[in-house]
């Protein structure tokens, strides 16, 4: 049984990696060529290193392909997180491009019959959780994209984002599934090799994390000579009003397309999109949900709100819902049915009846698109810093309050070491004691309030 | 602070390492330090202390301190 294949009978290049060229044609040869030593096998779960290279996508699809399931690592991650995942989950191979596929277990799973994907919900370390995803998830999502962007197979995206990161993910697959390009690479928008690329083969489609726009606002890439530049779109936490506002200017005075996204990996990616004839006028609003998806805004007691202006829960429905989470192997083989996301996102309508995010429920932060969990750090902080420690804060914009006195350089060491964030987007606060609510809970509300005061 | 003391302050703080480590030889990406918000950073810092808007070329020419020095010579900051 071939999964992808039916759905990559297109004429033309699928994916450019420097010299390389493969047609869409070819793609099925390539799958076989990867899965050569899992001839004869039962579905297995392999765990992939994903690194933006052709042989690391490649595997991926040829997996998707053949109906095994396909675990995504951040190649980047410490070697020994990687292997704690593959051991926890007891992957049956693990993919690299350096060292191919390697065995790691001979255990049968008991997998989902449905169970194509699994990617990583957070950019913390401290617990495993992934989120399970369908093909029919992947291909839903796709179709809903290919639609709202109208992507031709005239297209060409390039991956500047990471490939085991549910955005960059469904840019790839966007595009392969509307038989358009995808140029591989690994370079960032920082460097030469990224915009030499950019130039030379003809991107129309880039897509990028608010970080990446504060980069591209550096860069100036209103002054960049980019005529096959026509589509940009921003997800991955809030984009600041002020840079929504920039590219929204420039996008426009420009002729070019500019999409302002909402999504999360437990709906494979997209969620809501706000129309680009908008952009840049309505600070925080995601616009409408995807074609084929319904959103809708639920009250403290789950009644659903219709009313402008009234703060509610957003709740997504839509075939690009996750299975569910999986914590631990034995989450693999079954997953009761999920109708409904809770997105852990505050949201309310405007008069146009545009959806606007207004906050979160959960204690989660995105620093350059990676999503954390406040908690988390918190704990990890507590534990290998100062059990003094509290953290809080907005995206891009973490905040560590201590009651006594800390040194500050050893947490954003400790900070810039264990979870990659870099400290330009830390602050560190020195209270002399904590709020706390009725219930002896710390008040994060108002810390963060007095927070801002200050400063 | 001489110039030169100023762009190894500047390098440190931005990649988080130690001032003895910002030698001509380091290049970016070459060490999980120098990443691209790193080098963001570095970029805001330079045009802030030394004045300056560098042009994107420049900024993403930048790939070495030997560089660095090399690009900021042409705006006029002598070492």
């Amino acid at each position: 049984m071939r999964y992808l294949a039916p759905h990559f009978q297109h004429q033309g290049i699928a994916l450019i990696d420097n010299e390389l060229q493969l047609k869409f044609s070819e793609l099925t040869n390539h799958f076989a060529h990867c899965l050569l030593p899992l001839q004869g096998k039962p579905r297995q779960l392999i765990a992939i290193e994903m690194d933006n290279s052709l042989a690391a996508t490649l595997m991926y699809l040829a997996c998707l392909d053949a109906g095994h399931v396909a675990l995504l690592l951040d190649a980047k991650q410490a070697r020994e997180q990687k292997a704690a995942t593959i051991a926890h989950f007891q992957a049956n191979y693990c993919y690299s491009s350096a060292a191919g596929l390697e065995l790691q277990s001979e255990l049968t799973h008991s997998l989902a019959n449905e169970l194509a994907l699994m990617l990583a919900t957070s950019g913390s370390t401290g617990t495993v959780k992934y989120v399970c995803l369908s093909l029919q998830n992947i291909i839903s999502n796709a179709q809903s994209i290919i639609e709202y962007l109208d992507i031709t197979p005239t297209e060409r995206a390039i991956t500047s984002l990471p490939l085991h990161y549910s955005y960059g993910l469904s840019v790839l697959h966007s595009h392969l599934f509307a038989g358009a390009q995808t140029v591989l690479t690994s370079e960032s928008v920082m460097s030469k090799g990224f915009w030499a690329l950019m130039k030379e083969q003809q991107i129309s489609h880039l897509a990028a994390v608010p970080a990446q726009y504060q980069m591209l606002a550096r860069l100036k890439l209103e002054q960049m000579d980019l005529p096959h530049l026509t589509t940009l779109t921003q997800a991955g936490g809030r984009l600041s009003d002020s840079l929504a506002s920039h590219f929204a200017t420039w996008a426009k005075r420009s002729q070019r397309r500019f999409f302002i996204m909402y999504g999360q990996t437990e709906a494979t990616a997209r969620i809501a999109y706000l129309n680009p004839a908008k952009a840049g006028t309505k600070p925080g609003c995601i616009g409408q949900a995807i074609p084929g998806g319904t959103l809708s805004l639920r009250g403290d007691n789950g009644e659903l709100i219709t009313v402008a202006k009234q703060q509610g829960e957003l709740v997504y429905q839509g075939g690009n819902v996750m299975l569910g989470y999986a914590g631990s192997l034995s989450d693999l083989s079954h997953f009761p049915p999920l109708e409904q996301l809770h997105t852990g996102d505050l949201a309310y309508l405007d008069d146009d009846g545009d959806f606007v995010i207004s906050g979160r429920i959960k204690r989660i932060i995105k620093l350059q698109g990676v999503r954390f969990s406040l908690d988390e750090l918190e704990q990890r902080l507590q534990q290998d810093c100062y059990s003094t420690l509290v953290t809080l804060g907005e995206d891009e914009n973490l905040l560590v309050v201590s009651v006594g006195d800390v040194s500050q350089q050893e947490i954003k060491q400790f900070l810039r070491l264990t979870f990659a964030i870099h400290p330009s987007l830390v602050r560190i606060k020195q209270v002399s004691e904590l709020p706390l609510l009725s219930n002896g809970k710390i008040d994060y509300q108002t810390l963060l309030l007095n927070s801002k005061v200050d400063t | 602070m001489t110039n030169n003391e100023k762009l190894v302050h500047l390098f440190s703080e931005a990649l988080t390492i130690a001032p003895e480590l910002v030698v001509d030889s380091l290049q970016y990406n070459t060490i999980p330090q120098w990443d691209s918000t790193a080098h963001m950073v570095l970029i805001a810092q330079l045009e802030a202390e030394f004045e300056i808007m560098l042009d994107t070329d420049d900024i993403i020419d930048m790939s070495s301190v030997a560089k660095a020095r090399e690009i900021l010579a042409r705006y006029d900051i002598e070492f």
